[in-house]
């Protein structure tokens, strides 16, 4: 392999790589922020346990819930007892009549605002005598910080897209015209007007299949051996095979008959 | 193999070299002479295909320069050297060919000893004379063996001593069936077909 093609791979690895990082820095950050909306049950509280087990039964088929947990009374009255070490007022304790209370835990990554709207619209019109607790101001805040995470995410994209075909069809370009003069004296002595147009292909073999192919084995090696805990999207590396093509085809036609 | 019939190159209102009928046959040694901006390199430009601002018909086998300039079998060593400077004398002679075969490599190594090139092959082009990046155009023209091998200036670089030489490399490309035209300011001796331009019309001597 040439000197500059070389150069080029290494410019269009270190790009790939870089892109990947931000892919990666993106899921981790959205990963946090859904991981804080999971930990974060709402916590429903009715005297009636009958209507807690009627609205469990009515939650239980949505996609977005992990987890209901139900705590009776008697198991309210226990865990205070515990909690504070109130044995020796047990008996009094017990003639009280506590609460029943309902703990949903939601995923993280599927709870927004339309399913939040589901939830408590099945709790407000069906289950009035039941007191809704949960801390809507984190759960707000974590929507806000996701919205501008994706924007950022977006944004930056957007750039490492333009200054990666910007940058690579330059060096591309540059390197081949550089090079018009070692062709123009095989011609003429006698070397296969073909080969130019043969050489031009296989370069972008080497600047497009193999870097993906390269990046590709490097991310299954990293999850194999559990270095990420992450997920790329498949179709994220699509994108950057696709980008390379595009280069390699502006790079041809601005080329045109230089080849 | 080459027949140009009712030529003349057309220059701003000016026609050069006019000659109603060239033929060469196969395996031939051909000069043109002349003296300056007569129009020598245009008439081996057209023959390469290059330029095209001629009137008459030039045939090479019966095809148009520009098949064979296509295919590479006419190949036109220019005044000017077409060489990579930066790389070595080897790599510049063996810089067209798709493969170098054992009796390739001896043929060239055979034309080196010919004009004492063999120790000056390693070296870079741009620490050799003249003279040796004419004969090192000559000889890669020549393992070719195109149909043509068209010389401009033949002697620009040469001494008598170094004339005969080349005509010695050529010879390699004649015997297997190519034929060489070259021009020049002056007749040069040991050719086959000499041709003479005198007042804008090829005279064949």
């Amino acid at each position: 392999m040439k000197k500059g093609i070389f150069f080029q791979f290494i410019v269009i690895v270190f790009f790939l790589i870089l892109w990947n990082l931000i892919h990666v820095g993106y899921e981790f950050q959205k990963n946090q922020y859904h991981n804080t909306l999971s930990s974060e049950p709402m916590i429903l509280v009715s005297q009636k346990l009958q209507t807690i087990q009627r609205l469990n039964k009515e939650l239980d088929s949505l996609d977005f819930i992990s987890n209901i947990l139900i705590e009776s009374d008697t198991l309210v009255a226990q865990k205070i007892i515990k909690k504070y070490s109130l044995k020796g007022i047990q008996n009094i304790l017990s003639s009280f009549k506590f609460p029943n209370a309902m703990k949903i835990y939601f995923h993280g990554q599927r709870y927004g605002s339309s399913e939040k709207q589901i939830v408590e619209n099945k709790i407000t019109k069906n289950f009035n005598n039941i007191i809704l607790n949960y801390n809507h101001t984190l759960w707000k805040n974590v929507q806000t910080k996701l919205d501008f995470l994706k924007y950022v995410y977006y944004v930056v994209n957007g750039l490492i897209v333009i200054i990666f075909i910007i940058l690579s069809t330059f060096l591309r370009v540059h390197y081949e015209i550089r090079l018009n003069k070692f062709w123009e004296i095989y011609r003429s002595s006698g070397g296969s007007a073909k080969i130019r147009n043969k050489n031009f292909w296989i370069n972008s073999i080497w600047l497009s299949f193999i870097p993906c192919i390269f990046i590709f084995a490097t991310y299954f090696a990293v999850r194999y051996f559990k270095y990420l805990h992450f997920e790329i999207s498949y179709w994220k590396f699509g994108v950057e095979f696709g980008l390379l093509l595009l280069i390699v085809l502006l790079s041809r036609i601005t080329l045109g008959k230089n080849l | 193999m080459l027949e140009i019939k009712y030529f003349g190159i057309v220059l701003e209102n000016k026609k050069l070299l006019i000659t109603n009928k060239i033929e060469i046959g196969n395996g031939r040694l051909m000069l043109l002479f002349g003296n300056n901006e007569c129009g020598k390199s245009l008439f081996l430009r057209s023959i390469h295909g290059d330029f095209t601002n001629y009137e008459g018909e030039i045939l090479i086998k019966e095809k148009t320069p520009l098949f064979y300039k296509k295919r590479k079998r006419t190949l036109l060593i220019e005044n000017e050297s077409q060489v990579l400077p930066s790389e070595t004398v080897w790599k510049n002679i063996i810089l067209p060919l798709p493969k170098i075969t054992k009796r390739t490599k001896q043929k060239v190594l055979d034309l080196f000893k010919v004009v004492e090139l063999e120790n000056i092959r390693d070296r870079k082009v741009k620490n050799i004379s003249y003279s040796q990046k004419k004969f090192l155009e000559i000889i890669r023209a020549v393992i070719q063996l195109p149909y043509l091998i068209l010389i401009d200036d033949i002697d620009n670089y040469f001494d008598s001593k170094n004339m005969i030489k080349a005509l010695k490399i050529l010879e390699y490309a004649i015997n297997n069936g190519s034929t060489v035209i070259a021009t020049s300011k002056n007749r040069i001796k040991n050719f086959d077909d000499y041709f003479r331009v005198q007042k804008n019309k090829v005279v064949k001597l």
